[in-house]
């Protein structure tokens, strides 16, 4: 979709001066940069000739061309701030543009957050706290199936189900023993309980406890 | 500090420290079982960290069980012994059956 090349010296010159751009440096072909000054903005723009004749570019300079797309896509503060609203948010300070966080407290859960506002706009979201939270609840186990892998692995459960991560207070069904053992490391086919373990210290055997002293460090 | 269980003809921990790492047996307490020579460690280290408030005297990569040590500017070979011999006192009272 390219228009025609200008066959002439001033038809090339029609076409610069028509996206209101003053050239600073010879022509450098028709998909080389040019560097040329923007009259709109003031800038230096270094568009490409095949750019200035491409159908349905409304810009080449790029900071005009941002500035538009700034100039179209802004919202209204007050307008934003009620999309905010509708969407569980309550926005703090300026309305930051749709491309930056903009501090809020969800009504939720009385958090704070930085929603984008473009997220907020086309998804309804932006609660981290409450995303993370909604994905831990989504990955939680089952208290019965860990409670099962638990005692598969030769511990009882003493008190209900904590987190995967945390030491979870169970009983050896082989030695009587007391320990706490995280669901994950028994997933894991580690042994949970340190007495069984058929390495490091004999927890019932004889040992002994040393006091080591480094020369080197020797006062 | 060190707990090790006794390994007659094999090299323990002890000796791999002392081997590699040039530390130096200063003393060596028997206990009669693993659990109470866990828990004498625990109450000297609790001691030097939460009551002291001195920290691991090396780096991890200075040395195996580095979390361990501590500096013999703060606590003295003789210091650190008698805490041990006081925790095994404590320690031993408490296990024993009624």
């Amino acid at each position: 979709m390219v228009r025609r090349s200008p066959r002439t010296r001033e038809q090339m010159m029609a076409v610069v001066a028509a996206w209101d751009l003053e050239p600073l440096a010879p022509y450098p072909g028709p998909h080389a940069r040019w560097r040329c000054l923007c009259r709109r903005c003031g800038n230096v723009a270094t568009p490409t000739y095949a750019s200035m004749i491409t159908r349905g570019k409304k810009n080449v300079c790029r900071e005009c061309d941002r500035a538009h797309r700034r100039a179209t896509f802004l919202a209204d503060h007050d307008e934003m701030v009620e999309v905010f609203l509708a969407h569980g948010f309550e926005p703090i300070g300026p309305y930051p543009g749709n491309d930056a966080p903009w501090p809020s407290v969800h009504l939720a859960c009385g958090r704070p957050c930085a929603p984008y506002p473009s997220n907020v706009k086309s998804r309804g979201g932006g609660c981290e706290s409450c995303a993370r939270e909604t994905r831990g609840r989504n990955r939680q186990v089952d208290p019965k199936v860990a409670a099962a892998i638990m005692r598969a692995g030769n511990l009882e459960p003493l008190v209900p189900y904590p987190t995967s991560g945390k030491p979870w207070l169970c009983h050896c069904l082989v030695c009587g023993a007391h320990v706490r053992p995280t669901y994950d490391n028994i997933k894991a086919g580690v042994g949970g309980c340190r007495p069984c373990g058929r390495y490091g210290l004999d927890w019932d055997g004889p040992a002994m406890v040393y006091v080591l002293v480094h020369p080197t460090h020797w006062p | 500090m060190a707990k090790a269980r006794p390994s007659p003809g094999t090299a323990s921990r002890v000796d791999l420290l002392c081997k590699r790492f040039g530390w130096v047996p200063y003393a060596r307490v028997l206990v009669p079982t693993g659990r109470l020579a866990y828990r004498i460690e625990r109450a000297v280290l609790r001691g030097w960290r939460q009551e002291l408030h001195l920290p691991p005297y090396l780096r991890r990569e200075e040395t195996e069980g580095h979390t361990e040590t501590v500096s013999l500017d703060a606590v003295s070979e003789e210091r650190a012994l008698r805490q041990v011999l006081a925790a095994r006192e404590r320690l031993s009272a408490q296990a024993a059956p009624v």
